[in-house]
């Protein structure tokens, strides 16, 4: 009895229900935790945009409290600091998008091209452990060779017969050293979409390229890479909505708070923390939030747009 | 035919739980005692079993005294303190009363966080009143409201100097250091232990105190206050006085002069002299958590009593509380009677700690739950047992340095930083990245100090400083100074 009413079901997969649309219950089911979960924790709190736009009373709540305008977005604006701020986050982010397009589409290939797969495994596995490392430990480990008394690398310095430098307040060293650990943080990780995607390419293009004379190099040029674009593609378009969003942590922590960098550590995340911290205006942080989310909106639309206009597979949505 | 049975049961327990939940509402009268919840910080959470029969006897003695109370105690690490009642504040959550800190207190009680309890201190605790002071109180006010109840304990503090006493002893400085009365004075010794213990750092310079750290200065909101060895009635920009200006060469000098170790880390305790925010007893609370033995010189700091001074730590009443009246009959209780006072400071006699005399005791260690080291956050300092650690004369010797304080011209004064909240947060950035630096010296600190004062006059400085002196001037004639 059970076993038949199974199999009448999987036949009539697109059966179309009384509503008319088709009958994916089970689907709508497997995707109702994420939707709720979307739904609380994304789409309610939206109503918390007020409170950018309000003097907030918390004894008259959020709806009741006076409306200010858009004072509460001034103090970005107004700061000898924010061309700095600004600058930073904009280059910082843009380098980062770049790299982080490149850097894991080119590991995930050399990763596959690995002949044994146990060891390709490892390597795998070892590119993804500075993932689970919390940006705190990072900026201890970072300390522990960039330390002016007790760091490696100024005791390789004295051994040398060379004066200390004071890392912490060496401009020129802080830029390349953010970029480098942001990536390779990253690097593990984001190389295993690409994994994925590699894994699913259909074998018999290899088998007919390897059969035409294709070099391993070709086959890479040609058939991995053109078939990878639009995962690449995609994943650009999301990663351009973070670009004016820094990473807090990185840009906090690693530098251990030493002034001599903010010319080059200073970012809207930092700037934002550092002007509330003891004022601790939820107004005034909403405003900062609600406009890097808008500018974050912006972009990824029209970056969407863009990829749509070049090649109508590649845009998302 | 299955599946309507199970809906039906399915309702039927949720009707069940319905009636359930009305029973126990229904059975809620005015007669049940009111739940105070309150929120403390602490370095060491005590364990829930620990807690729970701490609050167990609490409750116990409330009923005796016949408060119709029972006490729901929170501890939260110094990590998450802040946030979480940040978050509780801006969620409205209910509780009764908890731990504020200075600058927070501030400016979560003009977000209107807390409740006005002015009239309910008069009602309900009028003896906490007369220990602490109308004066006092009336210090603790922000805009003339009571939000709070502040602490019973040192009421001013003043800069100084610890040193390491063994090393002080070993090359006969001791009495040298007693009667430092400046930094000036300090050099020479500073020189000697250069010279005798080349690897250690004569001088620890934290980033945070330096030698500027002697100017006695009241802020009102960074840069801006008032100098208090001046009149007092003038504000001004704390980064463009002569002082601060003097003292941030000086400590670029000592490094110069290799006082100052570059780098050197605290922690490992290879360092002669520090500064530090002095009160009477405070080398004995240092000691107890370092390696070595330190000593504080008195002499080179008057005893202040800041404008800030009443406001830094207070037990806040939240707006949220349902029932202002029992929270207050509570706090009298809390701040008068010895029993209940100790029972919350150091736990249950036997379990948490041994009584070694009337009104000495040694606390238990990893019994779950004391708050030895962190007395000074519950109330009324003075009813506390000592520990054995403590100075036996430490009651006395705080009444003494509490009645021998200067009260700084502003005392009392609130600055409300509403209308120069952008200014005051750029400044603030500018802060975090100039004044790192000059305290723990650079090559050049002149033209430093010229660039922070140009970038914080850019950010508005001079708007901060104009504003509070208008404050400051009307805070003035309406006091009466």
């Amino acid at each position: 009895m059970k076993t038949k009413e199974v199999k009448t079901t999987s036949k009539n997969h697109r059966k179309k229900n009384s509503l008319g649309g088709y009958n994916n219950k089970a689907y709508f089911m497997m995707a109702l935790p994420g939707m709720l979960h979307g739904l609380i924790f994304c789409y309610l709190p939206l109503i918390g945009i007020l409170i950018a736009f309000k003097d907030i009373d918390y004894s008259l709540g959020i709806l009741k409290s006076p409306w200010c305008g858009l004072r509460n977005f001034k103090f970005l604006f107004s700061s000898p600091d924010t061309g700095i701020i600004f600058r930073n986050t904009l280059c910082y982010g843009a380098v980062g998008i770049i790299l982080g397009a490149i850097c894991p589409v080119a590991l995930a290939v050399a990763f596959t091209k690995l002949r044994s797969k146990c060891v390709s495994k490892a390597y795998q596995t070892i590119a993804m452990l500075p993932y689970f490392i919390s940006w705190i430990i990072v900026s201890y480990i970072v300390a522990s060779f960039f330390d002016y008394k007790f760091g490696a690398l100024n005791h390789l310095m004295k051994n040398l017969g060379r004066e200390p430098i004071d890392w912490y307040s060496e401009i020129k060293v802080w830029p390349f050293l953010l970029v480098f650990l942001n990536l390779w943080k990253g690097l593990g990780y984001n190389a295993v979409v690409y994994i994925a995607s590699i894994a699913g390419i259909d074998a018999s293009l290899y088998e007919a390229a390897a059969i035409d004379g294709a070099t391993s190099h070709q086959q890479t040029w040609y058939i991995t890479l053109p078939q990878l674009s639009n995962i690449i593609a995609i994943m650009l378009i999301m990663s351009i909505g973070g670009l004016i969003t820094s990473n807090f942590d990185l840009f906090y922590a690693v530098p251990k708070e030493s002034g001599a960098l903010f010319p080059v550590t200073n970012v809207i995340n930092t700037f934002v923390y550092r002007s509330l911290k003891i004022n601790n205006d939820i107004g005034m942080s909403s405003a900062a939030g609600l406009l890097q989310s808008v500018i974050g909106f912006i972009l990824v639309t029209s970056s969407n747009f863009i990829m749509g206009k070049i090649d109508e597979d590649k845009a998302m949505f | 035919m299955k599946r309507s049975k199970r809906l039906t049961a399915l309702i039927l327990a949720a009707a069940m739980l319905m009636i359930m939940g009305l029973a126990g509402c229904g059975k809620k009268t005015s007669e049940e005692p009111y739940t105070i919840d309150c929120y403390f910080v602490t370095g060491q959470v005590p364990t829930e079993g620990a807690k729970a029969e701490v609050e167990t006897e609490v409750n116990k003695y409330l009923a005796e005294k016949n408060l119709n109370a029972k006490l729901n105690m929170h501890y939260l690490d110094w990590g998450s303190y802040g946030q979480k009642i940040n978050v509780m504040i801006a969620g409205g959550e209910k509780f009764d009363f908890c731990y504020a800190q200075g600058d927070t207190y501030l400016s979560n009680a003009a977000k209107k966080a807390y409740m006005p309890i002015n009239d309910l201190i008069d009602k309900y605790a009028p003896k906490t009143k007369e220990i602490l002071g109308e004066e006092f109180l009336k210090g603790a006010q922000i805009n003339g409201v009571n939000y709070g109840i502040p602490s019973n304990k040192d009421r001013g503090s003043y800069p100084g100097m610890l040193y390491r006493t063994d090393i002080a002893e070993k090359y006969g400085l001791t009495d040298k250091l007693n009667n430092v009365k400046t930094f000036d004075d300090v050099i020479p010794i500073l020189e000697v232990i250069k010279e005798k213990e080349p690897d250690m750092a004569p001088l620890y310079e934290s980033g945070v105190y330096s030698v500027a750290y002697l100017f006695p200065f009241d802020t009102f909101a960074f840069p801006a206050g008032i100098k208090l060895n001046g009149d007092g009635t003038k504000v001004v920009n704390y980064v463009e006085t002569p002082e601060y200006r003097e003292a941030s060469i000086r400590t670029s000098q000592n490094l110069k002069d290799g006082y100052i170790h570059k780098g050197e880390k605290l922690e490992n305790e290879n360092h002669f002299m520090e500064f530090v925010t002095l009160k009477p007893g405070k080398d004995k609370e240092v000691s107890a958590s370092r390696k070595y033995e330190y000593t504080q010189i008195d002499t080179m700091g008057t005893p202040y009593m800041q404008s800030g001074s009443a406001k830094g730590t207070n037990m806040a009443v939240s707006r949220t509380c349902k029932n202002p009246e029992v929270v207050m009959q509570f706090m009298e209780l809390f701040n008068t009677d010895k029993y209940l006072h100790n029972l919350i400071v150091y736990g249950i006699e036997g379990k948490n700690y041994k009584k070694i005399d009337e009104n000495t005791i040694d606390p238990i260690k990893n019994s779950g739950y004391g708050n030895a080291g962190m007395q000074w956050e519950f109330g009324n300092t003075f009813i506390d047992y000592l520990t054995v650690n403590d100075d036996p004369d430490k009651v006395t010797k705080m009444e003494e340095f509490n009645n021998n304080l200067t009260e700084s011209p502003a005392f009392g004064f609130t600055f409300d930083s509403e209308k120069v909240k952008i200014e005051v947060g750029a400044c603030q950035n500018v802060q975090a990245e100039f004044e790192k630096i000059l305290s723990e010296g650079c090559d050049n600190p002149e033209k430093v100090l010229d660039d922070y004062i140009a970038k914080l006059k850019a950010a508005g400085s001079d708007k901060i400083v104009a504003e509070a002196q208008r404050q400051y001037d009307e805070w003035r004639a309406a006091n009466g100074k």
